[in-house]
C-alpha cells in the first residue's frame, strides 16, 4: 500500500510538468499563437485560395514578419509568389522551407519544380552536403526540427527527474521491509534515470548543432545580377540570373557574400536578391 | 647563522670563480684557434679586364687575406704605368672564424702596345711567402675596341631569357642607358662611400608606354640593412622587376659593392615628368682603422672598446630624380573605338567545342598579349549578346618584364572567357573580335582582330545542366504561366501555426517541463538526507562532549589515587564511564547498568567499524563493575583500569 502511496505522491509532484508537456508548447502545436498571426494567416490562405496572390503574399509576409516561423507557411507564401511570377522569390522561400522540413515531399517538389524555371540551373544542394561526414551529419539532424530535438531533450530530463523523484520518496516513506521488496527495482530505475539524464544532453547537444547547421539560404530576385569578387570594388566575376539559389554566408554594407552550389563565392547587392533568415 | 651564510657566499664565490676562469680558458683556447686560423694567408691578384686600349686605365687589386700590416706591396710593370689608388680593409668574424682582407688598388696605365703582364707578386705573410700569378692583358692602339663599362674581369651572370626574372638571378648591362664613362666614374666617386644611380632604358617615350628603370645601390663599407623607399607619384604606375642582381664594380679607382634593382615604370600622360628618386633607408657599417704597433695578435682587436671596430650609421641615400619626356598620342588616325592601349600586341579568338545542342555552352576564348600594358584594357566581348546569353569571366591578366628587349620590357597577356549560349540552332558565326591600339613601334593606331569561327548548335538539345555554367535557356513567359498549374496545393492552415522555431520563452517553457521534475527530485534528496545530516551532526557533537567530559574525570581520578582513595577513584571511573556512554548514547549516565554499558557500548563501537574491540569493552566494563563492588579484580587494579577506559575511549572517534 506503501508503494502505491509513494508513487502517487512522486506522480503528483514530479509526473505533471511531464504531462504537461503534451498540452505545453511542442513542436506540433503553438498555444501561444498569438490572434494577430493566426488571422494573418487565415486571411491569407483564404485569399491564396481565392487566387489573390497579392492579397495573400501580403498577408503571409506580415505573419514571417511578426516573427511566425514556420515550413508550411514559407511553402504557401513560396506558392503564392511564383504565382505572381516571381520566380527568385519563390525559390529563395521554398529554399527556407526545405532548411525546416528537409523530408517535406511537398516542398521538395515544388523547389524541384520551381528551380527547372530558372535559366543558370546551378541546383539547389549544396555540392559539400551531397556526400561526407558532413553532409550525413547534416542530413541526419536536420532530419527532425530543433523544436524536436529540444523537445525530446526536455522530455528526458523530465523523466530522469520523475525517475529520482521517485527513488527518494520511496527511500523516505517506505518501511524497511517494503523497501527490502522494491530492492530489485530501485536499481533498475537509478539506471533508468541516469540514461534519461545522458539522453537529455544528447538531444540537448543535437538540438544545437543542427541549429548551428542552419544555413541561410538565398535567391536571386533580379532579372540579372553582377557577382563582385569583393565587397566593396566593382570587379565582376561573374552574372547569375533570377532564380539561382545560394546560400548566404554574410552581409557587407550593401552587399551579402553568397556561396553558390558549385562552391563559387562572391558578393551581389542585397537588393537583387532575397536571403531567408531563420 | 651568519658564519653559514658567509659560508654559503664563500662556495658561490668559488663557484663562479671556477666558471669564469673555465670561460677564460675557453675563450683562450677559442683565441689560439682563432689566430691560428687568421694566420692561414691566401694572396690573389685582379685585373679588371684583360683587353684595353691606350687610352684606358686598368684597375689592378691584389687582395690579401689574413694578417699583413705593411704597406702596398710594389708593383712593377714593364710597359705600364702603375699608381697606388688605396687600400681597403674589411673584417668579418664568421660562425666563430676572425677573417680580415686587405685590398690594395691600383691604376695601371700602359704605355706601350702589346701583350703585358702584371708579374707575380710576391709576399711574406706570416712568416710563409705567398705569390700572385702573372696576368697577361693586351694592350691595342686607341679607338679599336669598345671598351666593356666598368664590369671588371668578374663575368656578370649571363643574361636571362625572356619571361619572369627569378629570384636572385640579375638582369645584363643595359644597353642604351647612361654608360659609365671613365668620366662618370669619378663623378660617382666623387658622391661618397654610398650612393645610388638610376638608368633609365629610354627618356622620350610615348604615354602609356612602358620603360625600364635600373637602380644600382653602390657602397663601399657593409650595407647591413637597407629598406627601400616607395615615392609614389600619379602619373606613374611602377611594376618591381622581382630578383636582383649583386656584384662588385671599380668605380673611381675604388671597389664598390653594387645591388641592381629593376622596376617597369608607365607613365600615365604626357608632359615632361620627374620620376621621383630611388631611395633607400640604409643602416651601414664603417670599419675604424686599427691601431698600429699593436702585438700583431688577435686579442689586439679587443684590446680596446668593442665599438673601436667600427660604427653603425642609419643613412638614407637616394638617387637623382629621373626626367621623363613622355610624348602624347597622335590624334590623327586615332579610331572612335580606341582602347586606349599602347604597346604591339596580338589578338586571338577560339571557340570551343565547335559542335554543341541546342541549350549548351561554348566558351570563347579571348588572348590579347605583347609587349605593353593590358591591366586598362576593356571588355572584349561585344555584340555576343545578340547570338543569346553570354557570361564573361573574369579576364585573367599576367605580367612579365623581359630584360632582354629593355626598350620594350614590359610583357601582358591578358585571356578572358566566356560562356557563349545560343538562343538559336544551325550554324552560327560568332562575329569578329576587335580591339583598336597604339603601336609604338610603327608610330600609328592598329586595329587588331581576330576571328572565332562557327559554332554548330544542334536542335534538342540536352537539358542537363553543366556545373557551374547556365545550360537551359531562360523560360518564356507563357512557359512559366503553364508551369503554374504544375505546383502541389497549399498547405492548410492547421499546419500554418505551428512553430518552428524556438523563441526565448519556448527556451523557457521547455526548461521548465525538463527542470521542474529534477528540482523536485533533488529538494526530495535533500530533505531525505538532511535528517541523516542533522543526527550524523548530532551525535558527533556528544562524543565530543563525552571526551571532554572524561579527560575533566581524569584529573579528579589522579587526585582521588594520590590521596589513596581508591574507593572514591574507583567511583569516579564508573561514573565517567557511565557519563561517557551516557552523553555519547543520549541516554541518562547514571541510569545506565551494566548491561546496559555494555550494549550501548558495544552498538557504539559497532558504528565505529571496531567490532574487534567488543570483548575488550565487555571485560572492561565487567572488571570496573567488580572492582567497584568488590566482586573481581581488586582495588589495586584501578590504575590499569583506568588506563583501560581512556585506551577505549579513545575508539570512539568523534568528528574533529
Amino acid at each position: 500500500m506503501k508503494i502505491f502511496l509513494s508513487l502517487f505522491v512522486a506522480f503528483l509532484f514530479g509526473g505533471s510538468p511531464l504531462l504537461a508537456i503534451e498540452n505545453a508548447p511542442g513542436p506540433g502545436t503553438n498555444s501561444s499563437a498569438d490572434h494577430s498571426i493566426e488571422s494573418l494567416i487565415d486571411r491569407g490562405t483564404a485569399s491564396a485560395e481565392k487566387g489573390d496572390w497579392p492579397e495573400a503574399i501580403k498577408s503571409y509576409e506580415a505573419a514571417l514578419a511578426a516573427g511566425h516561423i514556420n515550413a508550411h507557411l514559407y511553402y504557401n507564401l513560396a506558392t503564392a509568389r511564383f504565382r505572381s511570377g516571381q520566380v527568385g522569390q519563390a525559390t529563395a522561400l521554398l529554399l527556407a522551407a526545405r532548411e525546416l522540413r528537409p523530408s517535406d515531399p511537398d516542398i521538395r517538389a515544388n523547389l524541384k519544380f520551381v528551380h527547372a524555371q530558372t535559366s543558370d540551373q546551378l541546383g539547389v544542394t549544396m555540392v559539400s552536403d551531397q556526400s561526407g561526414v558532413r553532409g550525413t551529419l547534416r542530413a541526419v539532424l536536420g532530419s527532425i526540427s530543433l523544436r524536436w530535438w529540444f523537445f525530446f531533450s526536455a522530455s528526458s530530463l523530465a523523466l530522469a527527474g520523475f525517475l529520482y523523484l521517485c527513488m527518494n520518496v520511496a527511500s523516505m516513506t517506505l518501511s524497511d521491509v517494503a523497501r527490502q521488496k522494491v530492492a530489485f527495482v530501485l536499481p533498475l530505475i537509478r539506471g533508468a534515470a541516469h540514461a534519461s539524464v545522458a539522453l537529455s544532453v544528447v538531444f540537448l547537444s543535437c538540438g544545437f548543432a543542427s541549429r548551428q547547421m542552419v544555413r541561410t539560404w538565398g535567391a536571386v530576385t533580379a532579372a540579372k545580377v553582377d557577382v563582385f569578387s569583393t565587397a566593396q570594388g566593382n570587379d565582376v566575376s561573374f552574372r547569375l540570373h533570377e532564380g539561382t539559389a545560394f546560400v548566404a554566408t554574410s552581409y557587407t554594407g550593401e552587399r551579402v557574400e553568397i556561396l553558390l552550389m558549385d562552391g563559387k563565392r562572391g558578393y551581389v547587392k542585397a537588393l537583387d536578391v532575397r536571403v531567408v533568415r531563420l | 647563522m651568519r658564519w653559514n651564510l658567509a659560508r654559503i657566499e664563500q662556495r658561490t664565490l668559488s663557484r663562479f670563480t671556477g666558471i669564469a676562469m673555465a670561460m677564460l680558458v675557453a675563450g683562450g683556447v677559442a683565441g689560439v684557434v682563432s689566430d691560428s686560423a687568421l694566420a692561414a694567408g691566401t694572396i690573389s691578384a685582379e685585373l679588371d679586364r684583360t683587353r684595353g686600349t691606350l687610352d684606358d686605365a686598368f684597375q689592378l687589386t691584389i687582395t690579401i687575406s689574413g694578417k699583413h700590416e705593411g704597406d702596398a706591396p710594389p708593383v712593377e710593370i714593364p710597359g705600364a704605368e702603375v699608381q697606388s689608388a688605396g687600400v681597403s680593409r674589411s673584417m668579418q668574424w664568421v660562425n666563430g672564424t676572425f677573417s680580415s682582407e686587405v685590398q690594395f688598388n691600383y691604376i695601371v696605365r700602359p704605355v706601350q702596345e702589346g701583350r703585358l703582364t702584371v708579374p707575380s707578386i710576391r709576399l711574406k705573410i706570416e712568416g710563409e711567402e705567398l705569390a700572385t700569378l702573372p696576368i697577361p692583358f693586351d694592350v691595342v692602339p686607341g679607338g679599336s675596341t669598345k671598351p666593356a663599362p666598368n664590369t671588371g674581369n668578374q663575368s656578370p651572370p649571363s643574361p636571362p631569357a625572356a619571361g619572369q626574372i627569378p629570384q636572385g638571378q640579375a638582369p645584363p648591362q643595359q644597353q642604351g642607358g647612361v654608360p659609365n664613362t671613365p668620366a662618370d666614374d669619378s663623378a660617382l666617386a666623387a658622391k661618397g662611400d654610398f650612393f645610388i644611380e638610376r638608368q633609365l632604358s629610354r627618356t622620350r617615350i610615348y604615354a602609356g608606354e612602358a620603360v625600364l628603370a635600373t637602380s644600382r645601390i653602390y657602397f663601399a663599407g657593409r650595407l647591413l640593412r637597407a629598406n627601400p623607399i616607395r615615392e609614389s607619384a600619379p602619373e606613374f604606375r611602377s611594376i618591381a622587376v622581382p630578383g636582383e642582381r649583386n656584384y662588385q664594380q671599380i668605380v673611381g679607382g675604388r671597389r664598390f659593392s653594387v645591388i641592381e634593382l629593376n622596376e617597369v615604370v608607365i607613365p600615365s600622360r604626357a608632359g615632361e615628368l620627374v620620376l621621383p628618386p630611388f631611395a633607400i633607408n640604409a643602416v651601414t657599417w664603417t670599419p675604424v682603422a686599427r691601431r698600429r704597433g699593436g702585438t700583431g695578435s688577435v686579442w689586439d682587436l679587443f684590446s680596446g672598446s668593442m665599438f673601436d671596430m667600427g660604427k653603425e650609421e642609419n643613412r638614407r641615400i637616394a638617387s637623382d630624380p629621373s626626367k621623363l619626356t613622355v610624348i602624347a598620342l597622335p590624334k590623327e588616325g586615332r579610331p572612335e573605338s580606341f582602347s586606349g592601349l599602347v604597346g604591339s600586341f596580338n589578338l586571338s579568338a577560339s571557340l570551343d567545342p565547335r559542335q554543341i545542342k541546342f541549350g549548351d555552352t561554348t566558351t570563347l576564348t579571348v588572348r590579347l598579349d605583347g609587349s605593353g600594358a593590358l591591366d586598362q584594357a576593356p571588355d572584349l566581348a561585344r555584340g555576343l549578346e545578340s547570338l543569346g546569353r553570354v557570361y564573361a569571366d573574369k579576364a585573367d591578366l599576367s605580367e612579365s618584364v623581359d630584360m632582354a628587349t629593355p626598350d620594350t620590357p614590359l610583357r601582358s597577356t591578358r585571356t578572358q572567357k566566356f560562356a557563349l549560349i545560343p538562343g538559336t540552332s544551325g550554324s552560327i558565326t560568332v562575329p569578329d573580335v576587335e580591339i583598336s591600339v597604339f603601336d609604338p613601334r610603327v608610330d600609328k593606331y592598329v586595329t587588331l582582330k581576330a576571328a572565332p569561327g562557327v559554332v554548330q548548335v544542334e536542335p534538342g538539345g540536352a537539358t542537363s545542366p553543366q556545373p557551374g555554367s547556365p545550360a537551359v535557356p531562360a523560360p518564356a513567359p507563357d512557359a512559366v504561366a503553364a508551369a503554374k498549374s504544375d505546383l502541389l496545393p497549399l498547405h492548410a492552415v492547421a499546419s500554418l501555426m505551428s512553430m518552428h522555431g524556438m523563441s526565448g520563452r519556448d527556451f523557457l517553457r521547455f526548461g521548465a517541463v525538463g527542470g521542474v521534475p529534477v528540482l523536485l527530485a533533488l529538494a526530495a534528496f535533500v530533505w531525505r538526507r538532511r535528517r541523516e545530516w542533522l543526527i550524523a551532526n548530532s551525535a558527533d557533537e556528544r562524543r565530543r562532549r563525552a571526551r571532554r567530559m572524561l579527560e575533566a574525570r581524569e584529573s579528579g581520578i589522579r587526585e582521588a589515587q594520590d590521596a589513596g582513595d581508591s574507593a572514591r577513584a574507583v567511583d569516579l571511573l564508573h561514573a565517567s564511564l557511565q557519563e561517557f556512554v551516557g552523553d555519547m548514547t543520549g541516554r541518562h549516565a547514571r541510569a545506565l547498568t551494566v548491561r546496559e554499558l555494555s550494549t550501548e557500548g558495544n552498538a557504539e563501537l559497532a558504528d565505529r567499524l571496531h567490532k574487534e574491540r567488543h570483548a575488550e569493552w565487555n571485560a572492561l566494563v565487567k572488571d570496573i563493575d567488580g572492582v567497584k563492588y568488590g566482586t573481581g579484580v581488586g582495588a589495586r587494579m584501578w590504575t590499569e583500569l583506568h588506563q583501560r577506559v581512556v585506551g577505549i575511549s579513545s575508539q570512539f572517534r568523534v568528528s574533529p
